[in-house]
């Protein structure tokens, strides 16, 4: 949440048990009016279980929930789920598979027949689903029904919209369209949301702001660059793509040093004690490789994914992974050498 | 090699089990008989009206006793779900009869309910002076079948309630409307064709129940059929009513079938539900519901079945109950052993043959099971008796001495009776197996050189070896439990245990059978075990 935005939904240090299991610990999360944060984690983090505190239908053992300054969840108290002016939307869609498409639309909307069916018809062309108003949800495919699902949802006017892992049932090749097309009809409504996956790519696309869950807390919010250049966990780390963890020692406020490659530079200071032993995570496009004979690496396999091409490299005893544009092209056993391009590092304690 | 011989022989046997049907349809075309004519003219009427009550009340009893459960359990999370999932199923193991005997024997004017209430009020008066309600009537009867028959409703309800999800129920809150409107707007519509499905099964049984009718003396369509065929020996009219009884059967089945083609549409949800918790004083409710179901229905019933059998033991004590146990045993062995051998014949003919109507004899063969068994009974007798009468003549013509009912006079005429009454139980547990072998194994044994014999001996008989067990034991377990058909076919001086049971039941000395009965009981836990485990797969 940007600092100058107006708090929409506030949860303040929640915790939650399902089946004598603690899932959720004094999590505390903000979202601001208009904002779309994404709950990004491992499954098992307790991700669905935020979305299921946010709509009411698990009580809390501790912390409180408000939207837009009305209390909503506290200990002993919750306002019932139709009371909240909280849309849901599930990764089965959960459409009513009885009603037709413009039913779905409008089974929530408190309005009389005509005025509910003029607005239905309106928000299903905001979802270009217009020419199915007829249909049965069984007649349409995924992306079709996560249209209809979020022009439901946006019918009664929800001051904050839910999606738990809205785009897995989707196919790959329409999900990118449907994530714009989802975005620019949240913004329009000026509806925040919160929306749940496990796929970096999906987080990076559709969300806002990104907040990463481990073991039932938050570990690190921020935009996705501060998630993916700055990660506070080396899970996160991990978590948000490829890398290369390599054994440094500080040489410097702003370099360190790994056997057989020598000095990395950094581009900002790191402020770490001298002489320290550290992980250093680097990324496969912060390492540069160019052939030599003399080299001291060994190109041991490629792989060709279109828009790059992914080397490893056999480095003493360890392989490291490279990536280079795809119009580079050395055979296996080619000799290189390996440069670390100056970065923000990124070190963890060894342990 | 051909496949003609499987198909020539599947085709032979389908078509002898389909017979009786087929004659029964012929006979009821004829011309009135005296008797049916007299019986249409007084009390047809009134016997119609009776079972159409009969089915609408058990209906609608079955409906209040298995809706709310199977909600509650699908849905809801209170003390003892987990075991009442499966308690509310016990019910279908008792047969209704027994169950009729032991509240009637409670709520007599000498049963204990009404000498406390006596003792408590400290009226003195004789039979007849004070109001108590009567269970020995239409609406009694329809109570003591839906207390054993609601499982089935229960059972189908559940699982679809299960396969909606909460994700609907939840979907429809968020969108602003409370847990009743969510109900009676996504629930029950959803759920509206598995429900028609259970409660026109629960119609067939209701409409073809004999013992708990008979026993209270409530005139219906079964009744009528015993008595015109035991009492007045006039199979003809058995046979017109019979088919008035089928058509009821037919309009119940065309409901259900109508009703499970339009549940194709509807999704289903495979997750796991998040359950609605109950506390105070709904999960006391929850509980206290469920609970009275599986007392009622089971408990009571099974509690007061082995006070009669402690306290009767001795008089047990003659070898009768043995005599009756071996005939039975004897006959529903020999009745599974044919059945499941026809079902293996008919499924295997199914598999090899190329063209579609090799599937036709499983088909055919698991027609007469939507017979009522009192019927079954009549249709099996009609070609019977015919091929005895021109039987006798032709050996009179030949000079012996005539042989008499050697078939309707004979436990062949009910063993033959059961095979036709349940080849469709085997056939569907064999079909089922028969699918799960993969064609892909046919087709290694044939290019090994094996012919159609071989492969069923080598490949199938071994592979499905468990399910032919299953079916034998179901098929015995129904011959055991099997009443109507039993009553009417049995030879002179010949019990099964289920006739034994019915016959101490209706001269008011259930006490003395009590043993019997709990062995009944016992023997019906097994398919209920096996629907129950179904039910809980298909979720």
């Amino acid at each position: 949440m940007k600092p100058d935005q107006i708090t929409a939904l506030k949860i303040e240090g929640i915790s939650v048990s399902y089946q004598e299991k603690q899932v959720l610990d004094q999590l505390s999360l903000m979202i601001g009016q208009n904002e779309i944060v994404c709950l990004l984690g491992q499954s098992g983090s307790g991700k669905t279980t935020v979305l299921k505190a946010i709509a009411g239908l698990l009580p809390l053992d501790e912390g409180e929930i408000s939207l837009n300054s009305r209390q909503l969840s506290s200990v002993g108290q919750c306002v019932k789920p139709e009371q909240r002016d909280i849309g849901i939307i599930f990764q089965d869609f959960a459409l009513f598979p009885h009603l037709t498409v413009l039913d779905n639309v409008c089974f929530g909307i408190k309005a009389s027949g005509e005025v509910a069916q003029e607005k239905g018809k309106a928000l299903l062309a905001m979802v270009k689903m217009a020419a199915f108003e007829t249909v049965y949800p069984s007649e349409l495919s995924g992306g079709q029904q996560q249209r209809v699902a979020i022009a439901r949802a946006l019918a009664t006017e929800p001051k904050v919209l839910l999606l738990d892992e809205p785009f897995s049932n989707v196919d790959h090749h329409l999900r990118e369209q449907l994530m714009l097309d989802i975005r620019a009809a949240l913004k329009q409504h000026n509806t925040p949301a919160v929306f749940v996956t496990h796929s970096k790519e999906e987080a990076f696309a559709f969300a806002d702001t990104l907040a990463f869950m481990e073991e039932g807390q938050i570990v690190q919010q921020g935009v996705a660059e501060s998630l993916y250049f700055q990660p506070s966990s080396a899970s996160l780390a991990d978590s948000m793509g490829e890398g290369n963890w390599l054994d440094v020692t500080v040489r410097g406020d702003m370099a360190t040093e790994c056997a057989n490659l020598g000095i990395i530079s950094a581009t900002l200071p790191h402020n770490q004690e001298l002489s320290k032993k550290m992980r250093q995570f680097v990324r496969p496009n912060q390492i540069s490789i160019e052939p030599n004979p003399q080299g001291v690496g060994e190109i041991v396999e490629q792989v060709f994914n279109g828009e790059s091409r992914s080397y490893f490299i056999r480095l003493g005893d360890r392989l490291l992974r490279v990536s280079t544009t795809s119009f580079e092209h050395w055979p296996i056993g080619t000799k290189v050498n390996i440069a670390v391009l100056p970065h923000q590092a990124i070190l963890f304690d060894r342990s | 090699m051909s496949n003609n011989k499987w198909l020539i022989a599947a085709w032979t046997i389908s078509i002898i089990l389909i017979l009786p049907a087929v004659f029964l349809i012929l006979q009821s075309t004829g011309s009135d008989t005296p008797l049916f004519e007299h019986l249409w003219a007084t009390v047809l009427s009134e016997y119609i009206v009776n079972t159409i009550q009969l089915v609408v009340l058990v209906l609608l009893f079955s409906a209040f006793f298995a809706l709310p459960s199977a909600w509650l359990i699908a849905m809801c999370d209170f003390p003892g779900r987990r075991y009442f999932q499966w308690l509310l199923m016990l019910p279908l193991a008792m047969p209704a009869y027994v169950v009729a005997y032991i509240y009637t024997d409670l709520f007599d004017f000498a049963g204990p309910i009404q000498r406390t209430m006596r003792a408590l009020f400290q009226s003195d008066v004789a039979v007849g002076q004070h109001w108590f309600f009567e269970i020995r009537n239409v609406p009694g009867a329809a109570l003591m079948l839906a207390l054993v028959l609601y499982p089935y409703l229960y059972l189908i309800a559940r699982t679809a309630f299960m396969e909606q999800g909460s994700h609907l129920f939840q979907v429809s809150r968020s969108l602003g409307q409370k847990p009743w409107q969510s109900f009676r707007r996504i629930a029950m519509p959803l759920c509206r064709p598995a429900i028609v499905v259970g409660l026109m099964f629960i119609g067939a049984e209701a409409l073809g129940d004999f013992a708990t009718v008979h026993y209270f003396a409530v005139n219906t369509l079964t009744t009528a059929v015993y008595d015109s065929w035991l009492g007045h020996g006039s199979l003809s009219a058995a046979a017109k009513i019979s088919i008035l009884m089928l058509i009821g059967v037919m309009g119940i089945l065309a409901i259900e079938r109508w009703q499970r083609g339009r549940q194709r549409f509807y999704h289903k949800y495979t997750g796991q539900n998040a359950l609605f918790k109950l506390t105070g004083w709904r999960a006391r409710s929850a509980v206290i519901y469920c609970f009275s179901l599986v007392f009622s229905g089971f408990i009571l019933p099974v509690v007061i079945l082995l006070s009669y059998a402690i306290d009767y033991a001795s008089l047990n004590t003659d070898g009768q109950l043995g005599r009756v146990l071996l005939q039975t045993v004897w006959l529903a062995l020999l009745a599974a052993l044919i059945t499941t051998a026809l079902a293996v014949l008919f499924s295997f003919t199914t598999r090899v043959s190329s063209s579609a109507s090799g599937a036709l004899p499983t088909k055919l063969s698991s027609m007469s099971y939507m017979m009522p068994s009192t019927v079954l009974a009549i249709a099996v007798l009609i070609p019977m008796t015919l091929f005895e009468n021109n039987f006798n003549d032709f050996w009179v013509a030949m000079g012996y001495q005539a042989p008499g009912l050697f078939l309707s006079g004979t436990t062949f005429a009910l063993v033959f009776a059961f095979v036709v009454r349940f080849q469709a139980v085997a056939n569907g547990t064999i079909e089922a197996s028969f699918l799960a072998v993969s064609p892909s194994l046919d087709m290694a044994a044939k290019s090994l050189g094996k012919t159609d014999s071989q492969m069923l001996r080598l490949i199938h008989l071994p592979l499905i070896k468990k399910s032919v067990f299953t079916a034998m034991l179901l098929v015995f377990i129904e011959c055991m439990k099997e009443l109507p058909a039993a009553l009417l076919l049995r030879p002179f001086n010949f019990d099964t245990l289920a006739t034994f049971v019915y016959q101490y039941v209706s001269d008011e000395q259930l006490e003395q059978a009590a043993f019997a009965a709990i062995l009944i009981v016992l023997a019906g836990l097994y398919p209920v075990m096996r629907l129950t485990q179904m039910g809980e797969k298909s979720i």
